[in-house]
């Protein structure tokens, strides 16, 4: 039997995290999920006729933002800006929303494509979503530990090719 | 004396340049550089026409390839005695699309499961053997005779009136032939599966692909290159690069062709003599 990291534990860093995320710290950024049964793609893996959304939905997060690039190619000055949000998972479990690789977060009027996600922040190193049912050494360990965080990195992307706002007049 | 009064036009650059010219003009055709003034009696609208403006595409070339992938070659492998059909995907594709909706080639953790092969297109050159000689006048220009219309029916009473059945064509200028050059990746776990996507590739080779109902282009394939490499730290890849290399044929639908080509054309049905007698009282 595991001794710490129980529910109780996992509870109180929950809510502190959320009372500090939401109440405190206060960074937020709207999530937009696709809908890939709505979006037509053609042969080449691209829905260049238009893409449909679910969303926006409003999370609280912790942002770190990467210094915005101007780089220079013979297309001409280009602009990169690439920036790392945290959420917190159990907030996203409420939402029913699973971040991943392409989907598009909205912060700042700025739209950034998603293109890592992480979820290995494990409190005390443990995951209950594999418990090892049956567990002869260690039974109960589904009420242990808790995959915490999930950290999206991302790339600032034209919403202009999104379609979700009107860019280009 | 009809003449008085007006002011001459005087002639355009183009006008000038095109009365300079002598044509090499064995056959009595004339100088075809100087019908450049637009006949409206050639502009015949497509309006409750059920037959398309013909075009063809790029795209429409590169959907004969995955169709002669997934319906004529329908390339497969055994694993773990279960019989796998290998999915046929484009390269690169926008990122939603390969992790979200690509979902059945790769685990639940995302990484990408074999067997698999991967298409990308690399170049287009031009074959100007056969072309249309001008984009700015088109010269080369097939018709293409429609059997029958609805709005031109010929009848009992067409007879009787000594009217012949009006024939419609449809203009087709004579496409841009082009060589496309595809790199082509096949993925697998074992080198055994590996062999048999090769064989049935090069099988296919030399043949015309594509859909029977649609366009087939003849599609070379020289040499296939394979390797099985096991790094340090990643997994053991087995792997075979070829390209194919196709010759095929382009009608673009743009607005210079659709400007410049006549589309549609229609045969006389019925030649008319009147007389016209002009009386003048003294």
């Amino acid at each position: 039997m595991a001794l710490f990291g129980g529910s109780r534990d996992i509870n109180l860093f929950t809510t502190i995290n959320r009372e500090l995320m939401g109440d405190i710290i206060t960074q937020q950024c709207s999530f937009y999920k696709y809908k890939l049964a709505e979006t037509r793609v053609n042969i080449y893996g691209e829905a260049a006729d238009g893409r449909y959304f679910k969303g926006p939905i409003i999370f609280n997060t912790l942002i770190s933002r990467q210094d915005q690039e101007y780089s220079e190619s013979d297309l001409g000055v280009d602009f990169k800006w690439g920036i790392e949000f945290r959420f917190l998972r159990e907030d996203l479990v409420d939402a029913n929303l699973v971040p991943e690789v392409g989907d598009v977060i909205m912060y700042n009027k700025g739209y950034y494509e998603v293109t890592t996600t992480n979820a290995n922040q494990y409190i005390v190193g443990k995951n209950p979503d594999y418990p090892n049912e049956e567990n002869p050494l260690n039974p109960g360990l589904e009420n242990f530990g808790a995959n915490f965080s999930i950290i999206c990195n991302t790339i600032y992307t034209p919403g202009d090719q999104l379609g979700i706002t009107r860019e280009r007049l | 004396m009809a003449k008085q009064g007006r002011t001459p036009i005087p002639k355009s650059q183009e006008e000038i340049s095109n009365s300079l010219i002598t044509p090499y003009d064995e056959l009595n055709r004339g100088n075809p550089n100087t019908n450049t003034k637009l006949n409206r009696g050639e502009q015949l609208s497509f309006k409750d026409d059920t037959t398309k403006p013909f075009s063809l595409g790029i795209q429409d070339i590169d959907e004969a390839i995955f169709y002669y992938f997934d319906h004529v070659i329908r390339p497969s492998v055994v694993q773990n005695g279960q019989r796998i059909a290998v999915p046929v995907k484009y390269g690169s594709p926008e990122r939603w699309k390969d992790v979200q909706q690509d979902g059945y080639y790769r685990d639940s953790k995302g990484k990408i499961m074999a067997p698999l092969i991967m298409i990308r297109r690399n170049t287009i050159t031009n074959d100007t053997f056969v072309s249309k000689l001008d984009a700015n006048r088109l010269h080369n220009i097939r018709y293409i005779q429609k059997s029958f219309t609805k709005e031109n029916t010929y009848d009992r009473f067409n007879i009787l009136n000594n009217a012949l059945p009006q024939k419609e064509s449809y203009a087709i200028v004579v496409p841009d032939f082009v060589t496309i050059t595809y790199n082509c990746i096949a993925y697998t776990y074992y080198v055994e599966q590996l062999n048999k996507i090769v064989e049935a590739i090069n099988f296919a080779g030399n043949a015309y692909w594509g859909d029977p109902e649609r366009y087939k282009f003849k599609t070379l394939i020289n040499s296939f290159t394979t390797t099985s490499e096991t790094e340090t730290g990643d997994n053991r890849t087995v792997k075979a690069n070829f390209d194919l290399t196709l010759k095929g044929y382009l009608i673009p639908n743009v607005l210079q062709k659709d400007l410049i080509s006549p589309k549609k054309a229609l045969s006389y049905s019925r030649v008319n003599f009147i007389t016209e007698i002009v009386s003048n009282k003294i």
